[in-house]
């Protein structure tokens, strides 16, 4: 998945410094690990101020007051973990992420792999089809959220209409109702999200040697046992990492879930971890224990980065 | 499935073209339905059953959109931000990769690995602490507060892609350059900058795009009407009382066709960037 062209990977042009280059005919040249410190710095200083920084000041409005922002905030230790660790509407969000995340990451699985099969084969269209399914992934969430709303609406919405059509039921089939709305979010961040699983793994399939599939053909398997025993465990290691990070990352969305039902009467229903930090620490103005959740992502964000990083920079020095 | 046996390189099964057909509704459905409420007279959008064309097309849902709310207001703070944001992280992060891939200093392997960590954060743990932080000192509800939160943010991202660009131009070419009596800032000029270009449109399409379509910065950091970048902007419209449909579709028609025009222009430079960027989105 990670198309890196190792050329040059981490190997310093010794000789563009070296004595014998053009760089010694000048004089009194700043060092080039100077520089090479220098060219860093304003990125450094960017993610260290907006980045870095507020996670270390997370950490301390997580033992302090539950009081909103402005005001003088005390020392309480761990009174802010204790409570929210003990909160069953903190649990419950939890739940519901865990709900949401991995019925999405499943879905955007495998939609991602049937359509990456689909596009693998060559056929009049491929690239403009490949173009259209990418389309959701530039879209602007609110776009999305306001177009599938008003897709799915109950009274004028064309997939009530369709649902008629084919017969699905004479009634209406209520989308955006409290029981089905965490359906509905799902379905939707399938069809917001799953471009970029599928190119993950068109970008995968590209790799695998033909002559595989070749050689299943002449020995008699058919598509399904190619795919099986063939295509499958050529794309185990894209997906394993895949659904990893992917799931990772449904479980901390917030924008999707916030627009698309996070507000009114149904935001009850799909109140994830995110939208509850977000209505702890904006809406109630309670800071410690908007922190305490925010830390509580964080810290599973940063496990499940840190083992993927791992992996990649070991894979990248090799 | 059985078709599929005697498949041949040159010619597809119907199933392919099925599957094809499908997708396409999937994906150009929504958009059309979008751009079809918008041109909707009144009387078409309430019908029942829906109405799948327009036999009265009418710009009247977008000329209520500009007159009547501060849309182009909206659009003019999305502009300023989205490009002041993309300007800075694309090069400050063309500087950084530049330097950890050509130059080394001690700390060089850590500064990389930060930064790539922090790419894998999520806007939703930051935005809790950097409200706070900026509240303090003076950059909520600023323009310069979001450019400086969605430039930091993409940084990481820029870095990582703009660094697997530079991996792929090769060092000798510069070498070659200053043997033949460039310097250093001329080879990087004439050689690497030409070289890198396509890297460095696909990086700023990526952080254009992150910078347009994000709604919990803004949301938070914003509280003037007048400042609110279109995200924001258009959830307010949205949640006001009497949801005016053809005008909310056309709100969001003119907000995503920056995107898709650019998309539709530089799909191959995203395409690559996609490629090279990993598994984050």
């Amino acid at each position: 998945m990670l198309t890196t062209n190792r050329t040059t990977t981490g190997r310093a042009p010794g000789s563009l410094a070296g004595p014998g280059g053009p760089a010694a005919r000048s004089r009194r040249r700043v060092p080039q690990s100077v520089w090479g410190f220098l060219l860093v710095l304003p990125s450094l200083a960017l993610v260290t101020g907006v980045v870095l920084y507020p996670l270390a000041y997370l950490l301390w409005l997580s033992v302090h007051s539950k009081l909103p922002f402005g005001s003088r905030l005390n020392f309480t230790g761990l009174e802010n973990f204790q409570e929210i660790l003990s909160a069953p509407e903190f649990w419950r969000s939890v739940w519901l992420s865990v709900v949401y995340a991995v019925g999405s990451v499943g879905l955007q699985t495998v939609l991602g792999i049937a359509v990456a099969l689909l596009l693998h084969q060559r056929f009049v269209g491929r690239g403009a089809i490949r173009m259209i399914s990418m389309i959701p992934y530039v879209l602007p969430t609110i776009v999305v959220t306001l177009v599938w709303r008003w897709l799915l609406d109950v009274n004028y919405g064309p997939a009530e209409y369709a649902a008629r059509l084919v017969g699905l039921t004479d009634r209406a089939v209520g989308w955006m109702t409290p029981g089905k709305i965490m359906l509905t979010l799902i379905l939707v961040s399938t069809w917001t999200f799953f471009p970029f699983v599928m190119i993950s793994i068109l970008a995968r399939l590209q790799t695998i040697n033909p002559s595989l599939w070749e050689a299943g053909m002449v020995d008699g398997a058919g598509a399904w046992r190619r795919f099986w025993h063939i295509t499958l465990p050529q794309l185990r290691s894209v997906l394993l990492t895949l659904i990893l990070l992917r799931i990772m990352f449904m479980f901390t969305k917030f924008d999707v879930v916030f627009l698309f039902a996070g507000t009114g009467a149904l935001g009850e229903n799909v109140e994830t971890l995110p939208v509850l930090t977000y209505i702890r620490t904006f809406g109630e103005g309670d800071l410690g224990g908007g922190a305490v959740m925010a830390l509580f992502m964080f810290a599973l964000l940063g496990t499940v980065s840190l083992i993927y990083l791992r992996s990649l920079w070991r894979e990248e020095r090799t | 499935m059985l078709t599929r046996r005697r498949w041949r390189r040159d010619r597809s099964s119907p199933l392919v073209y099925l599957g094809a057909l499908v997708v396409t509704i999937a994906f150009s459905f929504p958009l059309y339905w979008m751009f079809l409420t918008s041109v909707k007279h009144r009387d078409e959008v309430f019908a029942d059953p829906p109405l799948f064309f327009t036999a009265r097309p009418t710009l009247d849902p977008y000329r209520r959109l500009v007159e009547s709310t501060n849309f182009l207001t909206y659009l003019s703070n999305s502009i300023v931000v989205a490009f002041g944001a993309t300007l800075l992280a694309v090069s400050v992060s063309t500087l950084a990769a530049y330097s950890l891939t050509r130059m080394r200093f001690p700390g060089s392997e850590k500064v990389a690995r930060t930064l790539l960590f922090a790419y894998t954060l999520a806007p939703i743990v930051i935005v809790v602490p950097l409200y706070g932080l900026f509240r303090d000192v003076g950059l909520t509800n600023s323009r310069l507060g979001l450019v400086l939160a969605y430039a930091s943010f993409g940084v990481p991202f820029s870095m990582w892609l703009l660094r697997s660009f530079f991996q792929g131009i090769p060092v000798s070419y510069e070498e070659a350059a200053m043997v033949d009596g460039a310097t250093r800032a001329q080879a990087v000029r004439r050689v690497v900058v030409p070289l890198a270009a396509p890297g460095v449109i696909a990086t700023s399409m990526f952080t254009l795009i992150l910078a347009w379509n994000d709604f919990i910065f803004a949301k938070i950091l914003i509280a003037d009407d007048g400042l609110k970048t279109l995200p924001v902007g258009l959830a307010d419209l949205f949640n006001s009382n009497i949801i005016d449909w053809p005008m909310i579709m056309a709100a969001a028609v003119l907000t995503a066709l920056p995107v898709l025009v650019s998309y539709l222009f530089l799909q191959r430079y995203l395409v690559a960037g996609w490629g090279a960027g990993g598994v984050v989105g």
